[in-house]
């Protein structure tokens, strides 16, 4: 009996997230957006404060000059940009590509850290120092960005409530192996439809890390980027938000990625999102409750958001429970002898039956608003990663509830260029050490 | 075996199959584009205009640099703000305020005349920014937005219409979905209509480059069109309150002319083409009023003319019984003239004559009955 009632309370909180990601995708499909959402569109372009661009780098030789190349080729006044490169503790030729490009383009700024390689949030906390505009764009070294995205994720500033926006990731190397694949359905899920559906919703849309920005007044009133914190995106947008600002979400601001295409790329990245999301739960989720400026369905979506890791966690344990409900023959409403046999399949699929089935509907839906639609028959993968997941975010908690880790190291995925070495000009692909060579190197 | 525990079996290699071709299919490694534009489709509306309610009303106790306001709100004049304004109603600004932000609101606002706005305005409603005020942002609305004289902003954006005043500036863009009316435009449309509608101020600045008027207006617009409007005295507003009575006058006359005629047997268009053909002294003037292609307002107008409700020179000439009764439609009134008159005939053309002396006269000297 006790597990049976275990099994119901599981199996109701996982009927909690199917209904969210059911009303996140109805809502993308039907909803009506925000206000202002049309203005923004039209502002694009008309609205041009100082944008200061956040770039930090460790060892990212590979990446960094097609990255630099884009930035001059942003459509955005050169007179009222600037790109700030942090090189952070780089043991490869990251700094010396970056001065080459600050000798020739007076915009883009480099500040090396040879004392640094602790973290990302601690160069951005550098660079916030040098820069001088109102708006303060991030972006990773291995993003290759629009031509005009600065306009697009610029224009929802406009509005005073506004305090950090958020563009959409695009991955482009999908075709490299089939984990790409499946992080490009994830991703497709993640953007398209969920943060799409919290803009809509007048939810909080999360500040993904890269590709997005804040205004300079709001990051220094919060106290810019917490090192403490292995997700400090996270943990930025929810002090934003208890701020009371609002965070806004871009659809058509995309910038491109290069995705991790290893099983051991993917666990670890991973594991870093779920122990940053479950400390980022810890720290402010009683804040979240007590915030007498949040509404009701902010802070039922803001937790739900925060402990959105720990239901892998909730399915490997119904997982456990349907099996030793099967060895104890225990009483149960679903009791007969063809029921068991189910019984205990079901047990094993639990998640793509109940809670998994709304977050595959939601990648399927997606991949086939963007038109990509032969990634839909790789849905039922997404069961076995989902079966990582439940591993993944169990050693997570273990390892939170035993260490105290900050972010005080680089955990950044290896990248090789193949992400936006595809799009090089005349559809050759040329290396970014070719560049610095004909730079006079 | 209940042969029943199978079935998931056979549901997953059904789900898996399509997945392993996926896996093992050839990948192709050659260059790739990257999309420069994304296209951004429109959805059908399920409105979230309460949840937006909510946490507005929710936000209103955050403190901050952002002021937020419940309900309509109405800022007194000399009033310094140095805070964003969020209104949750509709906004007024008092004359000779000064914001230092931005102004928000989901309704419509009104910025007071002389007040600086040091952010943006952003509204949901109409926003109207009254003379000589100063907007050093961008002034955006959902509705239809007016920039009176010699107000300054720096852009404005919007679905519906801008209109501006005289001497207005903005100083980089203006973007509407709809139409952009200047003060000319309002002029003409004024001076179109009738008179009692129009308030002609003899401090308006009209800016002509070209006539765009018809002959007849012009007289009007020169005197609408001071060269030197901050000199105006009392005898200048005599002026014009005496011109505008006249031109009043001038338009009931011809305006009544229309009641005297019977359109059942015309379509709409042709109607509302011999209602300004009444009015008109030219085709070009037809056509400016009518806004229409010069050759199809011609069609009409030969139309009419067969019919015989002008004669060739677009003047109104009211059809006779006769003319109905008979079979033949071509007769004109040359050919009605030449036939002999019988006495009921002879007192109608004696009648006609008597219209048609009075209208000789009325186009030799429209204002002498003004006078």
């Amino acid at each position: 009996m006790i597990l049976t009632i275990i099994i119901s309370v599981l199996f109701l909180l996982m009927l909690v997230y199917t209904c969210r990601h059911l009303i996140f995708t109805y809502s993308t499909l039907f909803g009506k957006s925000q206000s202002f959402v049309k203005s923004f569109k039209r502002i694009a372009g008309v609205f041009l404060p100082k944008v200061s661009i956040l770039i930090p780098a460790h060892n990212e030789e590979f990446v960094i000059g097609n990255l630099l190349d884009r930035m001059t080729e942003l459509t955005y006044p050169k007179n009222k940009l600037e790109v700030i490169l942090i090189d952070d503790g780089s043991t490869d030729t990251t700094g010396q590509i970056a001065d080459d490009y600050a000798m020739k383009f007076s915009f883009i700024k480099v500040i090396h850290r040879p004392n640094g390689g602790g973290g990302k949030p601690a160069a951005l906390n550098d660079g916030i120092k040098f820069t001088t505009g109102e708006i303060i764009l991030t972006s990773d070294a291995d993003y290759y960005p629009q031509l005009d995205i600065v306009e697009k994720l610029v224009a929802p500033f406009v509005d005073p409530e506004v305090g950090a926006v958020q563009g959409r990731v695009v991955v482009m190397n999908e075709e490299d192996s089939i984990v790409s694949k499946i992080v490009t359905l994830e991703r497709i899920s993640g953007y398209r439809i969920d943060q799409e559906a919290r803009d809509k919703l007048v939810l909080v849309p999360q500040y993904g890390g890269t590709v997005g920005g804040f205004r300079r007044e709001a990051l220094e009133k919060v106290g810019g980027w917490d090192r403490n914190m292995l997700t400090e995106d996270t943990d930025l947008t929810i002090r934003l938000v208890l701020k009371g600002y609002q965070i806004r979400y871009v659809n058509d601001a995309e910038s491109y990625e290069e995705s991790v295409t290893t099983w051991r790329a993917y666990w670890n990245q991973r594991y870093r999102w779920a122990k940053g999301h479950m400390q980022c739960a810890t720290k402010h989720l009683k804040n979240v409750l007590k915030a007498p400026f949040l509404s009701g369905i902010e802070k039922v979506e803001l937790t739900l958001l925060l402990c959105i890791y720990f239901m892998p966690i909730f399915v490997l344990v119904a997982w456990g429970v349907g099996v030793a409900s099967f060895i104890t023959c225990e009483e149960t409403f679903l009791s007969s002898e063809t029921m068991e046999y189910y019984f205990f399949i079901l047990s094993i699929f639990t998640c793509s039956t109940v809670g998994s089935f709304t977050p595959f509907f939601e990648a399927g839906l997606g991949a086939y608003l963007d038109n990509r639609k032969r990634l839909l028959w790789l849905l039922p993968v997404l069961n076995f990663t989902f079966l990582i997941m439940a591993f993944c975010c169990t050693k997570a908690l273990i390892d939170l509830s035993l260490t105290r880790n900050g972010n005080y190291k680089w955990n950044h995925t290896h990248h090789n260029g193949k992400g936006n070495g595809h799009n090089r000009k005349n559809g050759q692909m040329v290396p970014t050490v070719s560049i610095r060579t004909e730079m006079g190197g | 075996m209940n042969p029943l525990i199978l079935l998931p079996f056979i549901l997953l290699g059904a789900l898996f199959t399509p997945t392993v071709f996926e896996i093992f299919k050839r990948k192709d490694k050659g260059p790739k584009e990257i999309p420069e534009q994304t296209t951004y489709e429109e959805k059908p509306d399920v409105d979230t205009s309460l949840l937006e309610r909510a946490r507005e009303k929710a936000r209103v106790n955050v403190s901050g640099e952002v002021m937020r306001i419940t309900g309509d709100a109405s800022i007194p004049g000399n009033t310094e703000i140095n805070n964003h304004l969020v209104v949750q109603g509709k906004l007024k600004v008092g004359k000779k305020c000064h914001i230092i932000g931005s102004v928000k609101a989901f309704g419509d606002v009104e910025i007071g005349e002389a007040s600086v706005v040091e952010g943006h305005v952003l509204s949901e409603g109409t926003i109207v920014i009254r003379r000589d005020c100063i907007i050093k942002g961008i002034v955006d609305s959902l509705k239809d937005i007016v920039i009176e004289e010699n107000a300054v902003v720096e852009a404005v954006s919007t679905e519906k219409t801008v209109k501006i005043g005289s001497n207005a500036k903005i100083n980089r863009r203006i973007l509407s979905g709809s139409s952009i009316i200047t003060s000319l435009q309002e002029a003409q449309a004024e001076v179109v209509k009738k008179p009692k509608e129009t308030k002609i101020s003899p401090q308006q600045q009209v800016a002509v480059e070209q006539p765009l008027v018809p002959p007849v207006v012009k007289p009007v617009l020169g005197v609408l069109a001071p060269e030197k409007p901050a000199e105006t005295t009392g005898t200048s507003d005599q002026i014009f309150s005496h011109l505008k009575e006249r031109i009043r006058k001038f338009d009931e006359t011809r305006s009544n002319a229309a009641e005297e005629f019977s359109l059942e047997d015309l379509s709409p268009s042709e109607a509302k083409v011999f209602k300004i053909a009444l009015k008109s002294s030219s085709l070009e003037e037809m056509c400016l009023r009518l806004l229409m292609d010069p050759s199809e307002v011609k069609d009409i107008l030969d139309g009419l003319i067969k019919k015989g409700f002008l004669d060739e020179t677009f003047k109104p000439k009211k059809p006779s019984l006769e003319e109905h009764v008979e079979p033949a439609p071509a007769e004109t009134a040359s050919t009605k003239e030449k036939t002999e008159p019988s006495s009921s005939d002879s007192k109608k053309r004696g009648r006609r004559k008597e219209l048609s002396a009075v209208d000789s006269q009325k186009s030799e000297d429209p204002f002498k009955e003004c006078k």
